[in-house]
């Protein structure tokens, strides 16, 4: 009962926040435009608008700490745990319409087969997932989105061919995606990720 | 004077910008590491591009730095600080805007200078020792190419977040934009007037070889470059001028 209500408040505050919209809409309207642009080069629908997922979940974790809301979230909700987890699930409420509606457009836009969106799909909620997980670790914006799109966007990609470990990256998916076999490796990485971030929010200070 | 050693302080004190200084060193260096090492391995020579390509990838540590200079200005410091922004205190340090910005400006151009000096150092270094053959010191040439195209990417950055007060969508466009294989290069396929994006521009000071339907001249791109920038400053100054901090 209590976790419905919690759930309920954090996806009452997410979609509060004007840059939720911003961000959600910029994504598919980003995609649509290179889906449009670069359908005949191949480019994989998940490739840039994954950006948009990360920006996202940073977004979900870091705006309670901008003007310490995170006081009087922790007021109505003392039990640290059950709020950072209906975070994650007001985030997922969120970015499940969200993922699905991009990668829609996109396959719909360059054509594709359908089981790919589904995994497609899978792997940009996890993502924001992720991204949120990291964010609440550092609490500031700037620092997350610097670190997860550098690591996403230079450092994964310039990884893939050279490592043999690659594979097993949060980041494998976006690259090749085979529909769930990649998917649970990032479920994997979201797990060891929320499990950290829900263990340091509930014994550090707010 | 006082109000640029101001802000060489204020940067020397953020915790970002040596995160930043560590990826600009740390991302160009090790990239022409395993590069080198793997032409080594199939017995062949570096191109002539070793070292100066991975440099390319380097300039994130200019966006971030570039972004972090204005965005730390407009963080809010929360509750415990009253909810204030740095940028009031600025403010009232250096009452005018313009000789703030200039401030700013001339700060980051100094440490982005000394970065890109420092890093170019170690991956050309490296370049040398892993290679006989390859750029190496013979590129000391294209040196000032790599530096400006770091300056000039940091002012971007900047102007950028002038407009938007907010380090987010710079950064995102700016990093999406330095990935392996960049929005603007796949939009070079579709019309050569892509060339003329400041990034592609400016990369052509210090790369010989690119896959591009124009070749412009290294000064020519230096200047398309510098022209962006300008321009992007010009706006930012105008509506820094003109709002409310």
């Amino acid at each position: 009962m209590t976790s419905g209500r919690a759930i309920r408040a954090e996806t009452l505050k997410l979609l509060s926040l004007p840059a939720t919209y911003c961000t959600v809409l910029g994504t598919i309207g980003v995609a649509m435009v290179l889906a449009i642009a670069f359908s005949r080069q191949g480019v994989s629908p998940v490739g840039y608008p994954q950006a948009g997922f990360i920006v996202l979940g940073v977004i979900a974790a870091t705006s309670e700490y901008r003007d310490g809301q995170i006081y009087l979230t922790l007021i109505a909700m003392p039990r640290r745990i059950v709020q950072h987890l209906a975070k994650m699930a007001a985030l997922l409420i969120v970015s499940v319409p969200a993922a699905t509606f991009t990668v829609l457009v996109g396959v719909l836009v360059a054509g594709g087969p359908w089981p790919d969106a589904v995994g497609a799909s899978v792997y940009l909620v996890l993502t924001s997932v992720l991204s949120a997980a990291v964010a609440t670790v550092l609490r500031r914006s700037v620092p997350a989105v610097a670190g997860l799109l550098g690591y996403y966007f230079i450092v994964g990609p310039l990884l893939r061919d050279r490592v043999t470990f690659a594979a097993y990256l949060p980041d494998a998916a976006s690259h090749d995606l085979v529909v769930f076999g990649d998917a649970t490796i990032v479920l994997g990485w979201v797990l060891v990720a929320v499990g950290f971030s829900a263990t340091t929010f509930h014994r550090r200070d707010a | 004077m006082r109000a640029y050693r101001g802000e060489l302080r204020k940067l020397v004190s953020l915790p970002s910008v040596w995160a930043a200084v560590a990826v600009g060193v740390l991302v160009p260096a090790t990239l022409t590491f395993l590069n080198a090492k793997s032409a080594v391995a199939a017995g062949r020579g570096g191109n002539a591009d070793i070292g100066f390509q991975e440099l390319a990838f380097g300039v994130v540590g200019a966006v971030i730095l570039g972004v972090v200079a204005v965005s730390s200005e407009y963080t809010t410091e929360g509750e415990s600080a009253g909810g204030g922004r740095q940028i009031i205190t600025s403010l009232t340090a250096v009452p005018s805007r313009r000789r703030l910005l200039i401030a700013k400006l001339t700060a980051v151009i100094t440490a982005i200078a000394t970065l890109a000096a420092v890093s170019s150092a170690i991956t050309l270094m490296t370049v040398e020792a892993l290679l006989d053959e390859g750029a190496g010191v013979s590129g000391l040439g294209r040196l000032p190419g790599v530096v400006l195209y770091w300056v000039l990417t940091a002012l971007l950055a900047s102007g950028l977040t002038l407009l938007t007060r907010n380090g987010i969508l710079p950064l995102t466009v700016l990093i999406l934009n330095t990935s392996v294989v960049t929005v603007t290069y796949l939009l070079a396929k579709l019309t050569p007037l892509a060339v003329f994006f400041p990034d592609l521009a400016g990369i052509r000071m210090f790369v010989k070889r690119v896959d591009l339907p124009v070749q412009l001249a290294p000064v020519t791109g230096g200047l398309v470059m510098t022209a962006w920038v300008a321009a992007l400053l010009a706006a930012g100054f105008l509506v820094f001028r003109g709002r409310d901090a």
